[in-house]
């Protein structure tokens, strides 16, 4: 497939073309961040998290390229390298934090959305993370669902996403971190 | 409107650019507002977060495997072929005789070349050309030839390096020296609306040149062309690197662009030989601007 191709398919929400990127340069990508002193496992995480952020350009519609693909994809494994390398240094460094407990907090609440959203019917969590995370357009993903039109769309992922308002506020109620 | 619905609005970017500035200053001083914000805020994170795991784990599930021969997945060859020639405007399109290989003769190293003949497929050989045309205004427009194109190619193959495949033996000048003379006599030539084909000018063409990187031990910054493959030696697997081709009438001419830097490919080079660096400045700009050409 070439580039074009490619990036034709992913704006428009095609998974399989992520998994064809995906194979074709895992290579490439992986190699660069252990021949930085990555790991096996590091290089596979920072290589799929650069092709996430990839894929989330290109639904978006974000994306000029002005590149290859693959030389895109390669400074994008680069500043994530980059960036969990200082990362990684700096909990070396300064061992002490302070903000321990808030995030605490917040990644209990993070777990309860995180289990709402995947107690909920498959159609939802496809239409709010397409919305939400993909950035596809409204008609994209009607067509991708197989709904009549785009009011159907809208109108379904209003509906979801107040019941997923819904199934998080009363999880809340139940914890014991708000009052 | 309640605050949920406001917030709600706010988050689809349904709110005028006067509702949007509205609800931030709201925002900084309604206790409510915020708390609500706050609240769709993190559900939406969290929606993106659920995603963003669930194409995780979509990834990590997809099986990769060890290629025994290395895999030539990243090979993105540019290849702008630039016949000399043209006056601004007038071009003759070669589409409908193009040129393919009907038959070789290994012993002469001579090919003879048909039109509106399809060769039967080559194994690993040469591919069929498709080319589009330019305006070759700005490149060599002082020549009076008749045939111009610029012909801008990507290729992603994914050929294995298998080295010890038997080639016809194929002597590239003669082939466009061979096709030129018919072109010339042709009736067949029609002149193309220039507007059409300046549209496809940066379609993506096969490439007339097979590529190999071979790991080698001894040589670990190297190339060779042998039997019109070309051969890089030396660790090409880990990072893109460009195949620069300029097709001339006299020749052909072959640049790699690998890591910032161009270096010059002679195709009569069978052994191995180390690549240099071009360093000639007005070469450098010029290939960049090849390639700026090729990947916009």
């Amino acid at each position: 497939m070439k580039d074009n191709e490619v990036l034709l398919k992913i704006s428009k929400g095609d998974e399989g073309a992520l998994d064809y990127l995906y194979k074709k340069y895992y290579r490439m990508m992986t190699n660069l961040v252990i021949r930085n002193n990555g790991t096996e496992q590091e290089a596979k995480d920072i290589y799929q998290d650069a092709l996430i952020v990839f894929w989330q350009k290109a639904t978006s519609g974000k994306l000029v390229l002005t590149s290859k693909i693959s030389t895109f994809i390669y400074s994008i494994c680069l500043n994530l390298w980059r960036k969990e390398l200082e990362r990684k240094s700096r909990l070396v460094h300064d061992q002490k934090d302070g903000a321990q407990y808030s995030s605490h907090e917040q990644e209990e609440k993070a777990k309860i959305i995180h289990d709402c959203i995947n107690s909920m019917g498959e159609t939802c969590r496809k239409i709010l993370s397409y919305h939400y995370f993909d950035g596809l357009s409204m008609t994209d993903i009607a067509e991708k669902l197989g709904y009549a039109n785009t009011d159907t769309a809208k109108t379904k992922k209003y509906k979801c996403k107040q019941k997923l308002y819904q199934l998080v506020k009363s999880k809340y109620s139940k914890s014991d971190f708000l009052d | 409107m309640t605050n949920k619905e406001f917030v709600n609005s706010y988050f689809d970017n349904e709110l005028s650019k006067t509702e949007r500035l509205d609800f931030e200053q709201k925002l900084q001083h309604d206790s409510d507002l915020k708390e609500e914000y706050n609240f769709q805020n993190d559900v939406i994170n969290g929606i993106k977060e659920t995603r963003r795991l669930e194409l995780k784990s979509r990834l990590s599930n997809i099986p990769i495997s060890t290629p025994i021969y290395q895999t030539i997945g990243f090979k993105a060859i540019a290849i702008a072929s630039i016949s000399t020639g043209i006056g601004v405007g007038v071009y003759y399109l070669i589409e409908n005789n193009s040129i393919q290989l009907s038959d070789v003769d290994l012993n002469k190293n001579q090919i003879t070349l048909s039109e509106d003949q399809n060769i039967p497929e080559i194994p690993e050989a040469i591919t069929p050309i498709i080319k589009q045309e330019i305006k070759g205004e700005k490149m060599l427009n002082s020549f009076p030839q008749k045939k111009t194109n610029s012909e801008i190619v990507t290729k992603n193959t994914e050929a294995k390096v298998e080295p010890k495949i038997i080639q016809p033996n194929v002597i590239q000048p003669d082939v466009v020296e061979t096709f030129e003379d018919e072109d010339i006599n042709s009736e067949d030539i029609s002149v193309e609306n220039p507007v059409n084909n300046l549209d496809n000018i940066k379609d993506n063409v096969e490439s007339t040149v097979e590529i190999a990187t071979v790991k080698d031990r001894r040589n670990k910054f190297h190339y060779k062309f042998y039997e019109n493959k070309l051969y890089l030696l030396g660790n090409f697997n880990d990072m893109p690197y460009e195949i620069i081709e300029l097709n001339s009438k006299a020749s052909k001419k072959y640049f790699l662009y690998y890591n910032g830097s161009f270096y010059k490919l002679e195709p009569g080079q069978e052994k191995p030989a180390p690549l240099v660096k071009i360093e000639n400045d007005s070469l450098v700009n010029e290939l960049k601007i090849i390639q700026l050409n090729q990947s916009n």
